[in-house]
């Protein structure tokens, strides 16, 4: 139920302003260099959300590229906008390439084919220099868009993160909403799997930031909750 | 057997005792006649026996005539008791026998008559014997009484006369030797010979008081005597005189006062006594000499008693003299050697005269009386008057003590040093700007009045930051002394020039003050640390012994003692910044040359001006204040409080000191750097320099400047006069660079960059052959050996130049490492910043419509994500510290995502029938400030890649345009190869189309190198030299291969290499001066010579040749004459295909 409500909260908020005039978004139109653009200026492929990928592709317009990311980003409210910082953060430590492949995803998504958008990145093959990093990255940000529409689906793909990456950055969230999903499931066995992941997760980074939910998660699981 | 007892030997033996006391009495008389006799002797004799004197024989006659009589009158006495009948009466009478019986029994025994019994007289004789039982003292009744008394009487009177005697002997032996010398030939001094009497004779002139007076002394026939004398009021001394042909003389000691003079001789004689008394010989006397100085000298006068013979005194002064006259001596003078009067003394009241004068000449004086009779003896003696004039002052600055470089701080401690023989009225420092045209502008001048003392040494240290002249130029620095002297007279110090420190040296100053505030700031963390441990300690025992609030007087002092120590760790702090701030001016003269150590120095002020200050700086104040007025406090709590601002402290102080330590290891690198690039250049010229004078003695006349005497060889002798001496001074420089390679090693590995510490170590082992070469080549420079030392030392700078690369190298891979290490945390805490954002998102779903119970769970999880945040902003806080702008704005938005957890935990707690409401506001702002957090740290580790980034950014363009020359030389060989080929058929199409594909590979390059974000750095022109590689590129694929292409390629090779030396040696040096063109003669190049092609081939120059040129110069020879030769058909020059 918790689920499904939270799906719907990203698909609308993810909806909405795909439906809105093509500026910075609710709230921000009138800061956005987009608005300005929006307001008279010819409409060009760079000039809109549109257009961020390519300009993440291309070396001269990269920068410019990130800062309407970062727009966008906060043009945004509540979960999306913590989605389009994500797709920053993937744009700002991984490859061009990839960068767009993550923003061309969100944008994707917020157009309202969450799921086409999530595959899509999640099975890009990508370039053979691809670093395991990067693949990781692509992988929560799919995994997460997943979250409201397809939980068994960005499950799989959290597997397929940690089998593939497991020390990668995203490695640790990753493990506990993984866990939080099979726990979720009737399956002793899965609720075996996600106690080992909360405890491995606690054991192994014991200071990280998710540690505390961790350990609330893993006293609930003990206690059967 | 002994005879058997009988009267008679009875008998005998009273006589035998009788006959031994008289022996005792005979002796005894003897001795005691004698030693009275020598008594009576020594009281007549006085100081001799006087001649013809009878006294001695009478006393021996009479001590003879004593002792017969005494002899005689004993005998007598013996006699008659000695008889028989005398002696037998006597027993008789003291045995208490019969009268007669002992005798009667005598004769029995002695003749007995006929018919007598022999048993009966025996047993009479027994009887007898019984009754006469006793000593023979006893038996000898009177007569031995009377020996005994008398032997008594004598042996008293003689140990008296004994001792008298004795002490006679001891006390006056030589009159005890005369007495006895007379009494052994009384007849010899009663027959002696009557001498002449004794005389003495004193000085015939008044003795003068003080004088020692001659005696001579009269004395025929005497061969010596004895003179005595007595001062008045002294003892008597006396002195033996020799006297010659019987004369004699003596000179008596100095005489104060009358005295009393005889001679003695040995024959008794005595002179008349002699009277001498001294005459005054001073007409002056209580002369008292009165000396008043110049009253610039503030000198007290002085009094002298008496005259000195000798006064020295100071130009100036008057003197007066005062004393009391005695007689009629005129009118008294002091005269000048030249005659002329000096001073006129004047009677003043009764009896007295004094004068005053000024000398103002030195010279002897005289004493001279005008009008009345005086004798000359009784005038003062002549005395010297020196007048010492005024001397100039001295004035000198034996530090500096010469034309001298100022330290980087531009603080110069000096030593000045100043005198004067009577005063000095100041002392003035004198420092003035010299321009580098020589003119020397406004001086500053510091006066130091010093009020008459004579000496001043004075150590300062003048501050001079701000008085050098602009442009370049220098400082004078000179002292000038006055003295207190009416004319001021006055001494300068030499001047000395006061250069500017050397920028190097500046900068390395600079840096050392880096260093030591590092290692001030470790200290102050583990002070504080202590000190804070102390301060808990003492909290809780306040809190555990106090009985109010108010805390006993110890308590109080405990906390006034941590104010004060928090007060003197903040003026410790303030000391280091200052420091820094000193530092940092110091490198204002270097403008834009201080490399950005300026920059880096603010940085560190920055840092620590945030210690310790605002809202804790105003708390101790109030403390400090509390405790001045005596207010009441809670001691247990002020202490605790205390102990909290030092562990506060302390961890900023931590921190502090991780940027300190980055900051000062920094510095070491380019401290290091810049110490070797000047090694390098200097060993590069110097090889250079070696390498020119070796070809010059062999240079042929093919040149027209070889005629010319000003051309060539004395401009170049005049670089290195001495290159042994400067190979030497190169290496001296060599070993503080080591230590401070070996210092960076240490502190490299001591932080645990291992891989940086390693190639530290290896470029101090590089810099140690780098030595090994220099002292050969100083060897070889010594031996005259120019080839040798030249080569030597090119290899010298090439070992010194491996071992700049390596540190440059080194230090490059400690920055990337570090910012390497600074952007994965960054990249780690974004995303844990988004896990954080993502885990509220889901709890802000979950708040909607959530009912009291589950409010209860969320408030656990957002707990939960409250914990989570402070982890994030521990885990950050390492970077906060290395990159504090960033780590301020990330700890801000940190700050508000946990403010704004809190109030969603505590709203989330409060009592409401409904979910929703404030808290989900709050959420959002946690999520919002969470995702800023994120966006933050992106945007950190973006300015990681700029900031030191344009250092990696510039190393990434170095490789790739050496990754460029690389290509591009593997490219020239391609169609070098194949030019060479040409002539050969079916095989340069195919060697024309890999060098056409390998000029092609490296045209790409460039160009994508050129378009690229690093193309933004770039040096000159990339896009233009990716142009040349394209447009060569493409004459290749066309299958041109002339010697223009091959030209082409060959500077656009150089290009590549250029612009990758511009880019590692990107900043101006010292050393770099730009000089205008000259007129360059071109001189004629002559044709080779036919032999060098006899065999086809030219050969290449020999290692010995190419020793003096660096590895990528020797390479580009190498390769030309390769391709020369490849282009050189056998058999001749000139001919060959396209070249």
């Amino acid at each position: 139920m918790r689920n499904e409500c939270y799906g719907i909260a990203v698909l609308v908020l993810l909806v909405v302003p795909a439906l809105l005039p093509v500026s910075g978004g609710v709230g921000l139109a009138a800061q956005t260099a987009d608005s300005a653009t929006a307001e008279g200026q010819a409409d060009t492929a760079s000039a809109t959300p549109a257009g961020i990928p390519d300009d993440l592709r291309d070396p001269e317009t990269r920068s410019q590229a990130l800062a309407r990311i970062l727009e966008v980003a906060e043009s945004r409210e509540g979960p999306v906008r913590t989605l389009w910082v994500q797709g920053l953060a993937v744009a700002e430590k991984t490859s061009p390439e990839i960068g767009a492949r993550a923003v061309e995803a969100l944008l994707r998504a917020e157009a309202g084919d969450i799921e086409a958008a999530a595959w899509a990145l999640a099975e890009w093959p990508g370039p053979d220099e691809m670093k395991g990093d990067d693949r990781a990255a692509l992988l929560a940000l799919a995994a997460r868009l997943l979250d409201g529409v397809d939980p068994e689906g960005g499950a799989q793909l959290r597997e397929r993160l940690l089998a593939a990456h497991p020390a990668a950055p995203e490695a640790v969230e990753t493990r506990l909403r993984l866990a939080r999903y099979l726990a979720a499931r009737e399956s002793d066995e899965d609720r075996s799997r996600a106690l080992a992941l909360v405890e491995d997760l606690i054991v192994d980074t014991p200071d990280h930031p998710l540690a505390p939910e961790a350990r609330r998660f893993l006293a609930q699981l003990r206690r059967g909750v | 057997m002994s005879p058997a007892p009988s009267p008679a030997r009875a008998l005998a033996s009273v006589r035998r005792h009788l006959h031994q006391m008289g022996a005792g009495v005979a002796v005894v008389g003897m001795l005691g006649l004698a030693a009275g006799v020598f008594l009576l002797a020594w009281l007549l004799v006085g100081p001799g026996w006087a001649a013809g004197s009878p006294a001695p024989l009478l006393l021996v006659v009479v001590g003879l005539l004593l002792l017969g009589a005494g002899g005689v009158l004993l005998i007598r006495f013996l006699r008659r008791w000695g008889s028989d009948e005398w002696l037998t009466r006597e027993v008789e009478r003291q045995a208490g026998l019969p009268r007669g019986a002992l005798r009667a029994q005598l004769e029995l025994d002695r003749a007995p008559p006929d018919g007598a019994s022999p048993a009966l007289i025996h047993a009479g004789s027994a009887t007898l014997l019984a009754r006469m039982q006793g000593p023979p003292a006893r038996l000898a009744g009177r007569p031995g009484q009377g020996l005994a008394r008398l032997l008594r009487t004598l042996g008293g009177v003689g140990a008296v006369l004994a001792l008298l005697a004795t002490g006679a002997l001891i006390l006056a032996p030589e009159r005890s030797q005369a007495a006895v010398g007379g009494l052994l030939g009384p007849t010899a001094v009663l027959a002696g010979p009557i001498l002449p009497p004794l005389e003495l004779l004193g000085p015939e002139t008044p003795i003068a008081r003080g004088d020692r007076p001659q005696v001579r002394i009269s004395a025929p026939e005497r061969p010596r005597v004895t003179l005595h004398w007595q001062l008045r009021g002294e003892p008597v001394e006396r002195m033996a005189v020799v006297v010659t042909e019987g004369h004699g003389a003596f000179q008596l000691p100095p005489l104060d006062a009358g005295v009393r003079v005889w001679a003695t001789a040995a024959d008794g004689a005595r002179s008349p006594e002699l009277l001498l008394e001294p005459a005054d010989a001073l007409l002056l006397t209580d002369l008292s000499v009165e000396l008043e100085f110049p009253r610039y000298m503030n000198r007290d006068s002085e009094r002298l008693r008496g005259l000195p013979a000798e006064l020295e005194i100071p130009a100036g002064t008057r003197v007066t003299l005062e004393g009391r006259i005695s007689g009629d001596g005129g009118e008294l003078l002091l005269l000048h050697e030249a005659g002329d009067v000096a001073i006129r003394l004047e009677p003043v009241g009764e009896g007295g005269v004094a004068g005053a004068w000024q000398p103002v000449r030195s010279g002897r004086l005289s004493w001279t009386t005008r009008g009345g009779e005086v004798d000359p003896l009784r005038l003062p003696p002549d005395f010297q008057v020196t007048l010492v004039e005024d001397a100039p002052p001295s004035v000198a600055l034996p530090r500096p003590g010469g034309d001298t470089e100022l330290p980087a701080s531009l603080r110069l401690p000096i030593l000045l040093e100043a005198t004067d023989d009577v005063g000095l009225a100041r002392v003035e420092l004198w420092v003035a700007p010299l321009g580098a045209d020589g003119q020397v502008g406004d001086p500053e001048v510091q006066v130091v009045p010093l009020d008459g003392r004579r000496e001043l040494r004075l150590a300062p240290t003048l501050e001079l930051a701000g008085r050098m002249p602009p442009g370049g130029g220098e400082l004078l620095l000179w002292a000038r002394a006055v003295d207190v002297s009416p004319a001021g007279q006055e001494a300068v110090s030499p001047r000395y020039r006061l250069r500017a420190p050397s920028e190097a040296a500046v900068r390395a100053e600079a840096r050392s003050r880096v260093g030591d505030a590092e290692e001030r700031v470790e200290s102050l963390v583990g002070r504080s640390g202590r000190e804070a441990r102390r301060l808990r300690e003492q909290a809780a025992e306040a809190r555990v012994g106090r009985s109010g609030s108010g805390g006993d007087f110890q308590e109080r002092e405990a906390v006034r003692e941590a104010a004060r120590g928090q007060e003197a760790l903040g003026s410790e702090v303030d000391a280091i910044r200052e420091e820094l701030a000193e530092a940092r001016r110091s490198l204002d003269s270097l403008g834009d040359a201080d490399g950005g150590l300026s920059e880096r120095i603010s940085a560190l002020e920055e840092i620590l001006a945030e210690l310790g200050g605002g809202e804790e700086a105003q708390r101790l104040s109030e403390l400090m204040e509390s405790l001045e007025s005596g207010r009441r406090m809670d001691t247990a709590e002020e202490l605790g409080r205390l102990a909290e601002a030092r562990e506060t402290l302390q961890e900023q102080l931590e921190a502090a000191l991780e940027r300190f330590r980055r900051a000062a290891l920094e510095e070491s690198f380019q401290g290091v750097e810049e110490d070797l690039r000047t090694l390098v250049e200097q060993q590069a010229e110097l090889a250079k320099s070696l390498a020119g004078h070796e070809g010059e003695p062999e240079a042929g006349g093919g040149s027209p400047d070889a005629g010319d005497p000003d051309a060539g060889a004395p401009d170049d002798q005049a670089g290195v006069a001495d290159p042994a001496s400067t190979q030497e001074a190169l290496m001296a420089g060599v070993d503080p660079v080591r230590e401070r390679l070996e210092e960076l090693a240490r502190r490299l590995q001591r932080q645990g960059d291992d891989a940086p510490s390693r190639a530290a170590t290896e470029a101090a082992e590089q810099l140690d052959q780098a030595r090994e070469a220099m002292e050969r080549a100083a060897e070889a420079a010594r031996d005259g050996d120019s080839g040798g030392a030249a080569g030597e030392a090119g290899e010298a700078g090439e070992m010194a130049q491996k071992a700049l690369d390596e540190v440059e190298e080194a230090r490059r891979d400690w920055m990337e490492a570090f910012e390497e290490a600074l952007r994965a945390a960054l990249r780690q805490g974004a995303e844990e910043a988004l896990a954080l954002a993502r885990q509220q998102d889901d709890l802000r779903v979950r708040m909607e419509g959530v009912g009291r119970v589950e409010r209860g769970e969320l408030r656990s999880d957002e707990a939960a994500l409250v914990q989570g945040i402070r982890n994030l902003a521990n885990r950050l806080e390492g970077v906060n510290r290395q990159l504090p702008e960033v780590g301020r704005e990330l700890a801000g938005a940190l700050g508000d995502a946990l403010a704004a957890g809190e109030r969603t935990v505590d709203q989330l707690g409060r009592s409401g029938l409904w979910g929703g409401g404030r808290f989900d506001e709050s959420a959002a702002l946690t999520a919002e400030a969470l995702n800023r957090a994120a966006i933050l740290a992106l945007s950190g580790m973006e300015q990681v890649g700029q900031g030191g980034g344009e250092g990696s950014a510039m190393d990434q363009l170095m490789e790739e345009l050496e990754s460029l020359a690389q290509g591009q030389e593997a490219a020239n060989q391609q169609a070098q190869a194949s030019a060479g080929e040409g002539a050969e058929e079916g095989q340069g199409a195919s060697s024309t189309e890999e060098a056409a594909s390998a000029q092609r590979a490296v045209a790409d390059a460039a160009r994508s190198l050129a378009d690229g974000d690093v193309g933004e750095w770039s040096p000159g022109d990339l896009d233009e030299l990716a142009r040349e590689a394209e447009a060569l590129a493409e004459a290749l694929e066309s299958g041109t291969v002339d010697r223009e292409l091959i030209r082409r390629q060959e500077e656009l090779l150089e290009r590549f290499l250029g612009a990758g030396r511009m880019l590692e040696r990107d900043g101006p040096t010292e050393e770099r001066e730009g000089t205008p063109a000259g007129v360059v003669e071109r001189p004629l190049i002559p044709a080779l010579d036919p032999e060098l092609l006899r065999d086809g081939r030219i050969a290449p120059p020999s290692p010995d040749e190419l020793r003096h040129l660096t590895p990528a110069e020797r390479r580009l020879v190498l390769e030309y004459f390769e391709a020369l030769n490849r282009s050189t058909p056998p058999g001749g020059a000139g001919g060959g295909g396209e070249l």
